[in-house]
């Protein structure tokens, strides 16, 4: 999906987007799978390598599309557990990182950055897997930019101050559980956006839970912040949904 | 001594607005907290308000909601004047049997919304 957004960059510029197929076997037979080829914005490919029968994708929205991913993740949820079910904590996440992308991924401006979304259904485990990302600014440098009368202003020296540290992923695992703003604010914080999302993890709404924003990759299920030697211009979260989740069903 | 009846107003959101509630401002998407306030709750409140009556809310059945959607809605009717925290404590109340712990959530963007309010006034 990152492929498919870069693409589009490219598309943009009018700019050719070329490349070759990945060496590992399982790679290719995934890229191949998902759709990337079926994209207006790569271009011709050989015939045959459309085949993306279990992927859903959808790409290269600002606004926030709340009955486009509802229907997502209804076919998500059926697929999971069968007819008229859904998942209110898979949509409310898609409805807070829209809005995370529509508001934060711009330094300049709301609705700027697109974001992508992919969803792969794997009817014989009963499991869906998601993925939603934007090639905006990232959750750790938005954070950094914030201006005076915002009350993440200066939060760098705010919570230097208190955790004697700067490491990013440790201030993204902060932000998860709330403690990064009840700190700074000194107030009792039920959260939204980010925090919401680790909430509806904690709830078992969802499952394998990975949060991947400029050089820190969290693997919030398993509780592993790491720093990363590369980084990722932007935002990317995935998770998925399983049978032992928690679902309703429609009336 | 006389005994004057409340009349209770009942509001599904999944009924009387959408099953897929969006963000926060109109300017964002369809289906926005914003949308809901001005165009159903607001003049809701504001009958229930001068007809002394109160109004239960129904969260229930739609697909899912974010945090902006509840926040837009509920505590804009402090931001935008419609009513004051004290007031929506008394007429309000909410049902929401699928998703319980999104009650306390709602009436914290209120409280949280009306203290602000006291702030500014301060």
């Amino acid at each position: 999906m990152l492929l498919v957004a870069c693409a589009a960059k490219f598309g943009g510029k009018r700019l050719v987007f070329r490349g070759t197929m990945p060496r590992s076997k399982q790679a290719r037979k995934q890229l191949l799978k998902s759709g990337f080829f079926d994209d207006p914005n790569v271009g011709k490919v050989k015939e045959g390598y459309s085949n993306r029968d279990n992927l859903l994708v959808t790409h290269g929205k600002t606004s926030v599309e709340a009955a486009m991913t509802a229907d997502l993740m209804k076919r998500a949820a059926e697929s999971v557990w069968g007819t008229n079910a859904y998942s209110p904590g898979v949509q409310s996440i898609f409805v807070e990182l829209m809005h995370n992308t529509n508001n934060h991924a711009s330094p300049l401006a709301k609705g700027e950055k697109d974001w992508w979304i992919s969803v792969t259904l794997d009817r014989e485990n009963r499991r869906a897997k998601f993925v939603f990302a934007d090639l905006g600014i990232g959750v750790v440098k938005s954070l950094n930019r914030k201006q005076q009368g915002s009350k993440w202003f200066d939060i760098k020296t705010k919570a230097y101050t208190v955790f004697q540290t700067n490491n990013p992923a440790y201030y993204l695992k902060l932000i998860l559980d709330r403690t990064l703003h009840q700190t700074v604010t000194d107030k009792q914080y039920r959260g939204k956006g980010l925090p919401t999302i680790k909430t509806i993890l904690d709830r078992n709404g969802i499952t394998n839970l990975l949060i991947v924003t400029n050089n820190v990759r969290a693997d919030v299920s398993n509780d592993r912040y790491i720093s990363m030697g590369c980084s990722l211009e932007g935002t990317l979260v995935s998770w998925e949904l399983n049978a032992s989740n928690t679902c309703l069903y429609e009336r | 001594m006389l005994v004057r009846e409340m009349t209770t107003t009942e509001l599904s959101i999944a009924k009387g607005f959408c099953k897929t509630p969006g963000s926060r401002s109109r300017n964002e998407g369809d289906f926005s907290g914003e949308q809901f306030r001005e165009d159903v709750l607001a003049p809701i409140v504001t009958d229930v308000l001068r007809d002394g009556g109160l109004l239960f809310v129904d969260l229930d059945h739609t697909y899912g909601y974010g945090t902006s959607f509840l926040e837009e809605a509920f505590g804009g009717l402090i931001r935008t004047n419609v009513a004051t925290g004290p007031e929506l404590h008394r007429i309000l109340s909410f049902k929401s049997d699928q998703e319980p712990y999104l009650i306390d959530e709602v009436w914290e963007y209120i409280d949280e919304a009306e203290a602000l309010r006291s702030k500014l006034r301060n």
